[in-house]
């Protein structure tokens, strides 16, 4: 479960306060699908950032599994998020000096699981679609690769929470759809909590549920099509993998 | 396109180029400094160098004069005194001070009143006013009033010790006396080495003394010392007057001949601060490049928008040149700061005072140097601007190899001049461009190496980094060999920095080594001469507790001798009849006279001819048979016969003072009388002993040699025997103080030995040394500087993408630990390649450039290289881990944003 309260980020620009999140009331519950949508600047990037404790708010508090981000150090933020949150990028952001297979397996390295699960790693690319690619370096990728790999990236600890912006900005219909299906389906058979930024309505439309961010506030948070169980990402939802 | 709307095109590019660098300065304060400050150190060590040599040289210009007591010295010959007395006088109404000095060399005995032995003592007379510099130092303290009174005398403490007397005693020169008014320990005109070696007794010339007549007793034409309003008058003045019979010593000179020493260490000096700033340009050149690489996409977002090739290199040249100016200015009033603290930590050190003054001459070096390294050094990268792609703008790092930039001929022609301007820059600012070409070509080799050596780093990283095991070491490692790693650019700039610092750290002990050698057990204090065989050991005997005492001997090549004969006339004839200039004294007094086929340094021949190598040393006088048998006759073991041994014959070079005094002329025959032999001397030329050559290594012969008090003999069968039974020796004495009681103790058991006193001279020689040594600290010191910021130029650049990848690591869950240990494990390994390059290959090129600085090298200094080592790797983790603190304390968002 994650838990926002009077989350609220300011930044300064410029040398005059800018608020680019005001006073967000949110809960998402374990296991649930939800989609964040609102137009560019709205402070998507900047929620997904706070909940996942990528940065500091100016207000408020995050509690993760009941657990208040906001009191823990940046090092056990760190090790709360290697053993539990997954992190897809709107910019991708893979290491450049690593191959493929090696940016999927970092996370893993960090935790030292990395000789036991290098087997799944390629599985994970396998299913991305980049089987005979791990020994690609970023540079070698195109932006679709990119984002995929860091896909499985995000997968490859099997997180219980996985946050991710924009996981299919930079693909094609048909690419997205499969990237799409695939977080579905991590959601699905694991319980993964995913929390989703996209631009794509048709896409946020199938989360159970669709959050609307417009100038750092919450405008709208309604019940999105996957909550009636009548269709998932790829139109094969169903309830019976929820835990 | 008309030409007309091409060059209103080119004007708006222009103007564009100037607001795109106006706005990129200010977006990027950090890069900014980093590329000032790389400019501003190699311009504070040229300027800090350049000043501190100004300074140097103007202490010793200033303090020769005070050291000398004079600016121009005069000695006049023949009927040279009438034609210059009008000159002196003019000089005198033009403001100059003139004083007349007399030397009068090694013809004086001096001895105390109520007897005891006389001594050889050098007799000084002064007229009022001499010497115009510097300070007497006399014991008891502060008895020097600039004017010895008619009847008084100084004299020098050593000479006082050894005949016993104290402050208001009587002295005896020959047949005059003095009252003693106070001891010399210091006094100008100590340059000249041999005066400060002999014993001296100071008393007032009487300058009315020409005109009776009187003087003609001795042999010497008084000297004139001149002392300038402006010193700089002193070379024109020798221009104007040096002739045959008119010799003009100024002090400059003196400086030269006194200064090889400091003068080589200047201009490796100088080669190294122009090494440094050679350093500062690889930063710069390395902080542009990585810049350009950062720049990139908006490099290539612009020209997608239309801006053309050049634009944008225009727009970075002028941003270089601006910052250049900037660090110039920034690097020279550094270089101030550092020469005013120079100055002072040379202050007490030093024989001289050095008052740093601001130098024009290293400012405009400096404010040149500082914009030639920023244009000269950034053009290269910058060239890259002029290659991006407009494709690049979509993707980055995409591979798209640089298109061919159009206009390539001006490409060409910038980096032609760019890349000539720096040999010849080199070149025109070394100070000799041979040891300028020297040091190029080393570090141009050195540079090649380091290149090779960062590729084989790589190469090895590749290799060896561990598939298995520790995460953070296995990462770190790999970020060596993996792509966009700085493994090349930093082996090179910090190999670079590490060679130079091993070469002065090298240079260091090199000046230490010589040091070392000057002011250690190799050189004495006290020189003991004319030593007979058995009293050396007497002598040690005198001091048995001291078994410290390091006592070394020094063979002479000389013989000890009595006038037997002159020109015929009989020793006891010649001094019962003294006249005209011939002294009883001199007549019968124990001479020494070495043996040379060659001329040795600082004698001058005043008369007659020195003998060539193959001239047989035939007299002109028939052997004399030796006198009765009333003589003591030892009998040579070699003779069967009751006969004497027979005459050895030679030629000789004869002191001229000594034979105005025995009243011999060029052409005359001396017999000798040495031991039981006799020397028969044809005296074929009359000599002078001039200040000998200011080296002050040289002193151990030269002291040996100044037993040669009458001259050289042509050596001759026979005649090296008769020297080898005497002896001399050094004694190193630990303080000044211990050194008058033994010269004393001496001096009153041994009354035949020749104490000379060294103490000054090295006192001199040590403090001179410590200068020196102090200037190659600091330089070691400001070197590590210029290293350290052409490092953190270099790590820097690669700043950004160290952040990223910290903070997405963060972003995965690595902790600090594990992110700290990646970096600590990158750093290191980097830090240590490098600096092991950089300091192998100083321990290589050490040697021959050493050489050039006259400095000692032996060994390269291993352990404080391995203490370098160490501290250069410790720096690099310092600095790569300080680049990298903020990632490590802040949330990680806000950096993965900037990239
Ligand atoms: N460091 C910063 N300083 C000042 N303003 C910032 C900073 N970081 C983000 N912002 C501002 O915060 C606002 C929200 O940014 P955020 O990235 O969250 O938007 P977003 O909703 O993700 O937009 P998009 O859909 O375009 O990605 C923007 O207006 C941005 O300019
Ligand atoms: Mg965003």
């Amino acid at each position: 479960m994650i838990k926002a309260q009077g989350l609220g980020k300011t930044y300064m620009s410029g040398g005059l306060p800018l608020e680019v999140l005001k006073d967000v009331e949110l809960t998402f519950e374990s296991g649930s699908l939800s989609a964040v949508v609102g137009p560019s600047g709205s402070g998507k990037t900047t929620l997904l950032g706070l909940l996942a404790g990528l940065d500091a708010p100016s207000a408020g508090r995050v509690l993760l599994e009941d657990q208040d981000l906001t009191a823990m150090s940046e090092d056990e933020k760190a090790r709360f998020r290697a053993e539990n949150v997954g992190f897809v990028f709107q910019t991708f952001h893979l290491l450049a000096s690593l191959t493929a297979l090696e940016n999927v397996l970092v996370p893993l390295e960090l935790t030292g699981r990395a000789k036991k699960a290098a087997d799944s790693a390629r599985a994970l690319l396998e299913r991305v679609g980049l089987g005979g690619r791990e020994g690609h370096y970023p540079a070698q990728l195109s932006g679709g690769e990119r984002q995929r790999v860091a896909l499985a990236r995000a997968f490859a600890n099997q997180p219980r929470i996985l946050f991710a912006d924009e996981p299919t900005g930079n693909l094609d219909h048909e690419t997205g759809l499969g990237v799409a299906a695939m977080l579905e389906q991590m959601n699905r058979e694991s319980g993964t909590t995913l929390v989703m930024v996209t631009h794509d309505l048709e896409l946020a439309e199938r989360a159970e549920r669709v959050i609307s961010l417009s100038g750092g506030r919450v405008v709208a948070d309604r019940a999105g099509s996957g909550s009636n169980g009548a269709s998932g990402f790829d139109g094969r939802r169903s309830d019976e993998g929820r835990s | 396109m008309t030409s007309d709307s091409r060059s209103r095109g080119s004007r708006r590019g222009r103007r564009f180029a100037l607001l795109l660098a106006k706005r990129e300065v200010k977006g990027a304060a950090r890069r900014v400094g980093v590329y000032m400050l790389s400019t501003a150190v190699g311009v504070a060590a040229i300027v800090s160098i350049q000043s501190v040599r100004d300074d140097v040289s103007r202490a010793i210009t200033d303090g020769v004069r005070e050291t000398t007591g004079y600016d121009a010295r005069v000695t006049l010959r023949g009927d040279a005194a009438d034609r210059m007395t009008p000159v002196l006088d003019s000089l005198r109404t033009a403001g100059a001070r003139v004083a007349a000095v007399e030397v009068a060399g090694f013809g004086g005995m001096a001895r105390g009143k109520t007897g005891g032995t006389p001594r050889i003592a050098m007799t000084n007379r002064f007229s009022p006013g001499y010497p115009f510099f510097g300070n007497v130092q006399t014991d008891p303290p502060g008895l020097w009033t600039g004017e010895i009174q008619p009847g008084e005398a100084f004299v020098d403490r050593p000479l006082m010790a050894q005949l016993g007397i104290a402050p208001g005693d009587t002295i005896m020169l020959g047949a005059e006396e003095y009252q003693v008014v106070a001891g010399v320990s210091r006094i100008p005109g100590g340059v000249a080495v041999l005066s400060m070696l002999m014993p001296n007794v100071y008393t007032r010339l009487d300058e009315t003394a020409p005109a009776d007549g009187a003087p003609a007793a001795r042999s010497r034409a008084p000297e004139y010392r001149i002392a300038f309003s402006d010193p700089a008058e002193a070379p024109r003045f020798k221009e104007a007057y040096q002739e045959e019979e008119v010799r003009i010593t100024v002090t400059e000179e003196v400086i030269a001949e006194v200064q090889p020493v400091v003068e080589n260490l200047g201009e490796l000096l100088a080669m190294v601060g122009l090494v440094a700033l050679l350093l500062g340009g690889i930063g710069v050149a390395s902080s542009v490049h990585l810049y350009v690489k950062e720049k990139r996409r908006s490099i290539a977002v612009l020209r997608c928008l239309g801006s053309g090739q050049w634009t944008a290199f225009w727009a970075y040249m002028v941003q270089a040149l601006a910052l250049g100016a900037g660090g110039a200015v920034v690097g020279i009033a550094l270089g101030f700061g550092v020469q005013t603290l120079l100055g002072a930590a040379l202050e007490g050190w030093l024989p001289v005072d050095i008052s740093p003054r601001p130098s024009g001459r290293a400012m405009m070096a400096g404010a040149g140097m500082g914009i030639w390294v920023a244009a000269a050094f950034a053009a290269f990268p910058l060239l890259q601007v002029r290659g991006v792609s407009a494709l690049e703008a979509l993707r980055r790092d995409s591979g798209v190899k640089s298109s061919r930039a159009k206009g390539d001929v001006w490409a060409w022609v910038i980096r032609l001049l760019a890349g000539l301007s720096i040999p010849a820059v080199w070149l025109v600012a070394a100070p000799v461009w041979q040891v300028g070409a020297l040091f190029g070509g080393v570090l141009l080799g050195t540079l090649g190496a380091l290149s090779l050596s960062g590729w084989a780093v790589t190469a090895l990283a590749r290799r060896l980094t561990p598939r298995k095991g520790w995460f953070a070491l296995r990462q770190g490692l790999s970020n060596l060999f993996r792509p966009g790693n700085q493994t090349l650019s930093v082996t090179i700039t910090m190999g670079a920095g590490a060679f130079v610092l091993g070469l002065v750290v090298t240079m260091e002990a090199g000046v230490k080594r010589v040091f070392e050698l000057g002011g250690g057990a190799d050189l004495a204090d006290v020189l003991v001469a004319n030593l007979e065989p058995g009293q050396l050991d007497s002598i040690k005997a005198l001091f048995p507790d001291n078994t410290e005492r390091d006592i070394a001997f020094v063979q002479l090549g000389s013989v000890g001798a009595r006038v037997a004969e002159v020109g015929g006339r009989p020793a006891e004839e010649l001094a019962a009849d003294s006249g005209a200039g011939v002294t009883e004294e001199a007549v019968l007094r124990t001479y020494r006279i070495s043996m040379n086929d060659d001329r040795p340094p600082g004698v001058a021949i005043v008369d007659g001819a020195w003998w060539e190598s193959g001239d047989s040393p035939a007299p002109s006088v028939e052997p004399v048979r030796p006198d009765g048998p009333d003589e003591a006759i030892e009998l040579d073991e070699a003779s069967e016969s009751d006969e004497p041994p027979a005459d050895i014959v030679t030629i000789m070079s004869l002191d001229a003072t000594i034979a105005g005094e025995l009243g011999a002329e060029v052409g005359d025959t001396i017999i000798w009388r040495a031991r039981e032999r006799r020397i028969v001397a044809e005296v074929v030329s009359l000599q002078e002993i001039e200040d000998p050559p200011g080296e002050i290594g040289g002193i151990g012969n030269l002291a040996a040699g100044s037993g040669a008090v009458a001259g050289n003999f042509r050596p001759a069968p026979g005649l090296a025997e008769l020297g080898g039974g005497e002896e001399s020796a050094l004694i190193d004495i630990p303080d000044y103080e211990t050194s008058m009681i033994v010269q004393r103790q001496i001096a009153s058991v041994f009354p035949n030995v020749i104490i000379i006193d060294f103490s000054w001279a090295m006192d001199l020689f040590r403090r001179g040394m410590a200068a020196a040594r102090a200037a190659v600290t600091f330089l070691a010191a400001f070197t590590a500087l210029v290293g350290a910021i052409v490092l953190v130029a270099t790590l820097a650049g690669s700043r950004r993408a160290r952040e990223a990848e910290a903070a997405l690591l963060r972003t995965l869950g690595a902790a600090k630990g594990q992110v700290a240990a990646v970096l600590v494990t990158e750093f290191a390994a980097l830090g240590t390649l490098a600096a092991a390059a950089g300091l192998a290959l100083s321990a290589v090129a050490a040697g021959p450039l050493l050489a050039f600085g006259a400095l000692r090298f032996d060994d390269p200094e291993w352990g404080t290289l391995a203490v370098v080592w160490a501290a250069l790797t410790g720096l690099s983790v310092l600095v790569g881990m300080t680049g990298n603190r903020e990632v490590l304390r802040k949330p990680p968002l806000p950096f993965l944003r900037r990239g």
